[in-house]
């Protein structure tokens, strides 16, 4: 007769299985991270293909939009260049009216600050002055051989956004490294053809 | 001096039968059977967006896996090419030129011939009413943008399998 008390027994069947469902449910924790980091690493090579697949300087704002509209989920989007006379000017913009993006390019705004700094403004990091725009959620610097060439604004996200993830910001991140030197690329190769 | 070495590898002569399979849907194609398994087409999704950006994110997601991706910029072109091309599936987008992917939806359902093929529409609209036009215009699920890789792949997938 074993002398090892049932209680005692160290192979309790439910035990294990509770080892067993804590060990499934980490699993699927590290399966939901590893999709979403995929998901992640997708859109950072959307964003990279399109900027870089872009054949002139008007592609490349489209694309820049186009990446703002559905990687990152904003459907007011504007993007400002340099005016010739100073200040800056929307060259591109979707779900935004003449209005609001003079608002916002006027001097020592919120696009104006961006483009002088160099960094990025988002809205809730504490960082910078206010917008002056309540729908601002960022403004970012489009960079190219260490000045803005133009400057990315994003208003209102999608409804069901409440909020940029980190991920957003790593493309928003993205497009203010690269757009703004296939930007300045595109733009010189076009002034060239036309030379 | 030396060695000569030799093996004799056993194996079956296989047979290849080709056969023809009918689709719940109608339609017609052939399969071939190869030592007892079957071997079928590649399932073929058609991408219906007039956006370049979520057109190269649904190829990368979907391309990891066994499908034959088609590609349409518009709804009318959507249209054409469903019945052209037979999809098994469908991915579309809403807002597009020419048609919206509200009314190609609404006129795959009224095609005899594709009305069965299942519609994913791909929309910024979440909210119930949008939900619901689309339902009721015959979509069999929808994702939101921004997509996410995971939910696009399951919703392809439950409805392709």
């Amino acid at each position: 007769m074993s002398d090892v008390h049932p209680a005692q027994d160290q192979s309790d069947p439910r035990a294990e299985a509770a080892a067993l469902r804590e060990r499934l449910a980490r699993a699927e924790a590290r399966v939901a991270d590893l999709e979403a980091k995929l998901s992640d690493a997708i859109d950072y090579c959307v964003a990279l293909e399109r900027l870089h697949g872009a054949s002139d300087h008007a592609e490349v704002l489209r694309a820049v939009q186009d990446v703002v509209i559905n990687l990152v989920g904003s459907e007011e989007v504007a993007i400002f260049e340099a005016a010739a006379e100073g200040g800056w000017t929307a060259v591109q913009s979707f779900g935004v009216g003449a209005a609001r993006t003079a608002a916002v390019a006027e001097a020592h705004g919120p696009v104006d600050r961006a483009g002088a700094e160099g960094t990025a403004w988002i809205a809730g990091d504490g960082s910078g002055a206010p917008p002056g725009d309540p729908a601002l959620t960022a403004c970012i610097p489009l960079v190219a051989e260490g000045r803005a060439v133009a400057v990315l604004a994003i208003w209102r996200l999608l409804p069901h956004k409440p909020r940029l993830r980190d991920s957003d910001r790593h493309v928003l991140a993205l497009l203010g490294r690269h757009a703004g030197r296939a930007l300045l690329l595109t733009r010189r190769a076009g002034r060239a053809r036309a030379a | 001096m030396g060695a000569r070495i030799s093996c004799q590898i056993g194996a079956r002569p296989v047979r290849v039968a080709l056969a023809r399979a009918t689709h719940e849907d109608g339609r017609v194609v052939t399969v071939s059977e190869a030592g007892g398994r079957r071997l079928t087409q590649r399932k073929k999704i058609l991408l219906v967006d007039d956006s370049s950006t979520v057109l190269l994110f649904e190829k990368m997601v979907l391309s990891k896996e066994p499908y034959e991706l088609v590609v349409a910029r518009d709804g009318q072109e959507g249209l054409d090419k469903a019945v052209a091309e037979r999809p098994n599936l469908i991915l579309m987008d809403v807002m597009m030129p020419r048609m919206d992917g509200v009314e190609a939806t609404r006129r795959i359902r009224a095609h005899g011939e594709i009305a069965r093929t299942p519609v994913i529409l791909v929309t910024t609209r979440g909210e119930p009413e949008a939900v619901a036009t689309g339902r009721a215009a015959g979509c069999s699920d929808y994702v939101v943008k921004p997509i996410d890789a995971a939910e696009l792949l399951s919703k392809v997938k439950a409805l392709i399998a």
